[in-house]
């Protein structure tokens, strides 16, 4: 692994969505009550189908995530 | 006798290609059989604790990159060769330290790479501290520098007595009064005379390109000149007679 090319991936400068419609893991499993594995295989299931819009990056709390939006929400904005 | 040459601050992907080129040259031709760079081989803003949306826009492997190209272009293959770490590299050592566990993990890699460029070179790495991180070279001490600001050179005559930095860009001597004076010389930068985070501060008006060289004698006393960058053009005379 590089280890220069894998920090500037971290810290990559694209901030945080925060508008409508984005969600991270713990909020999906929180809306529907979901368990950790039930939201990353729902997660990963619609990555695959193409419905998802996918962010990673470094978070507002300074950690390192992903955040997501359907495709759908895009329309139209 | 022994040459050396003595370069500092070429802050990686904010080097300046002409003064770099310049000083590769130089050196190519000098043939020194002691190679130094004082310090911040890289600038490594984009980890700075602090860090703006502009600085983390700043790609660390560009960065490292640079750096690594001047230090395989600088050292020479049977010289004797030091990288000394100045308060930029030293970012990539206290990454290690970072509360977040990914972040300390790539910080042990990074320090891992700059060993391994130190280690292909045969290269003796010094740290950035105020007390071990002084390379001596004869009488003359050689440390990446610690104090900033006007009084910067007597500052570090008074700690270090005869000695050679970088650290502030700018070139500059300063000798203590007294029965055995000592001489503090800051040798320029071999960087970016304008980077946007000095846009407002007027101390960017005394940075220079430049960088030391000079004779190493057996018992330990040295001669020593400064080159220093004019509009682009750098004239280095590189011989010596003992009168």
């Amino acid at each position: 692994m590089n280890p220069w090319a894998e920090m500037d991936r971290i810290i990559k400068r694209i901030p945080e969505p925060t508008g409508f419609g984005w969600f991270t893991k713990s909020e999906l499993m929180s809306h529907y009550k979901m368990s950790d594995g039930a939201a990353t295989r729902t997660i990963r299931k619609m990555l695959n189908d193409k419905l998802l819009d996918e962010w990673s990056g470094t978070l507002s709390v300074g950690k390192f995530g992903k955040k997501w939006k359907l495709k759908s929400e895009n329309k139209g904005k | 006798m022994k040459k050396f040459v003595i370069v500092s601050d070429i802050h990686g992907n904010l080097k300046d290609k002409t003064a770099c080129n310049a000083a590769i040259a130089f050196t190519k031709k000098f043939r020194p059989e002691i190679r130094i760079i004082a310090g911040d081989l890289w600038d490594f803003s984009a980890i700075r604790t602090g860090a703006s949306e502009d600085e983390r826009a700043v790609s660390m492997q560009d960065d490292f990159e640079a750096g690594k190209d001047f230090a395989n272009d600088f050292f020479g293959r049977t010289s004797e060769n030091v990288l000394m770490l100045g308060n930029h590299d030293i970012r990539a050592y206290d990454l290690r330290d970072s509360r977040d566990a990914v972040k300390g993990d790539l910080g042990e890699r990074m320090v891992a790479d700059i060993k391994a460029l130190a280690a292909k070179h045969k290269a003796k790495l010094i740290d950035y501290d105020a007390r071990d991180g002084v390379y001596q070279l004869g009488e003359l001490n050689v440390v990446h520098g610690f104090h900033s600001g006007m009084s910067a050179c007597a500052a570090h005559a008074r700690v270090y007595g005869n000695v050679v930095f970088g650290h502030i860009h700018s070139i500059e001597s300063f000798q203590t009064p007294g029965i055995k004076q000592k001489e503090a010389r800051s040798i320029g930068c071999l960087c970016d005379l304008n980077p946007s985070y000095v846009n407002r501060k007027t101390g960017k008006l005394r940075w220079s390109h430049g960088w030391a060289y000079g004779w190493l004698h057996e018992d330990g006393t040295y001669a020593i000149f400064q080159t220093r960058g004019v509009n682009g053009k750098f004239y280095a005379p590189t011989n010596i007679a003992e009168y």
